[in-house]
């Protein structure tokens, strides 16, 4: 059994994530929440983790249906782009799939990616 | 009383005040964002006008100062050639040094330098707090921020963008 299969997804009213192995993480609703760090921050660097034990060499986050976020939330994607950004080809390529009709994907990941060099892919419909 | 605007001397056309608790923030954003989408024909107002509250009330109820005097007042005006959106509240003294400090660097750079180098470093002090909200609004929002210290002790916000 994968690592990444074993994540237990958080109970939010306005968030859903769904994993589904080996590598890809679906993101749907909002994050609007007052400390998203404190609420998300643990789970997504639990999926960073179980990636690496796993050696996926790409994992696909699906962010299309997350429509809006708050500037707290973005953080946690900066924090992820940086983890995989200082492991470089020791790491994996994390590949936001986005939806360039949703104004805060197309700002903020495309300075992700700028942010993220190599690790960073992005797929925007 | 409603106020008015301090140039064009007319009333907002949405006022709200109200306790800065974050419980009213998800209700306030969306029926505003509801408002700009049902009023104007430009298809991507709503969304920034989204941004921007999200934002500005964020910070307004994370740093009040807490006590009776501590509601915040949101207005909303429009011409044809500007969207002004306010935010008034009593923030924490400390807080406002901060604003300031932030909101002076922010006006040295343009908007998509400046949100890259909020990225920068909360990337490279990631156990400080984001800071990429004022930044976002400049870049992804299109809105050009203001602050004002009132007499009577009180900060205004104002987000100034076209509609």
């Amino acid at each position: 059994m994968t690592q990444i299969s074993q994540i237990e997804p958080p109970q939010l009213t306005s968030f859903q994530l769904n994993v589904t192995a080996p590598n890809l993480i679906a993101m749907a609703g909002t994050i609007a929440i007052s400390d998203p760090g404190l609420v998300l921050g643990g789970c997504f660097r639990q999926i960073h983790e179980a990636a690496l034990a796993d050696g996926v060499r790409e994992l696909v986050v699906d962010v299309r249906q997350l429509t809006f976020v708050n500037s707290s939330a973005i953080r946690l994607f900066v924090d992820w782009s940086s983890w995989v950004a200082i492991l470089g080809a020791r790491g994996y390529l994390l590949r936001f799939r986005t939806d360039r009709r949703i104004t805060w994907q197309r700002t903020s990941f495309a300075v992700l990616q700028s942010l993220g060099g190599k690790s960073i892919a992005l797929d925007g419909e | 009383m409603i106020p008015t605007h301090p140039e064009s001397g007319h009333e907002p056309l949405i006022f709200m005040r109200f306790r800065p608790a974050w419980a009213y923030l998800d209700g306030v954003r969306e029926f505003c964002r509801f408002f700009c989408e049902a009023t104007y024909p430009q298809k991507d107002l709503a969304e920034r006008v989204r941004v921007v509250l999200q934002e500005t009330l964020e910070n307004a109820i994370k740093y009040s100062t807490p006590g009776q005097q501590s509601e915040l007042e949101l207005e909303v005006h429009a011409d044809p050639e500007r969207f002004l959106i306010t935010v008034t509240s009593r923030p924490d003294p400390r807080h406002l040094q901060t604003l300031k400090n932030e909101l002076s660097h922010l006006a040295m750079l343009d908007p998509e330098a400046a949100y890259l180098a909020a990225f920068v470093r909360a990337a490279n002090e990631p156990e400080a707090p984001a800071r990429l909200g004022l930044a976002r609004m400049r870049y992804e929002a299109r809105f050009e921020l203001h602050l004002a210290e009132q007499i009577d002790g009180r900060v205004r916000i104002t987000a100034t963008g076209k509609p």
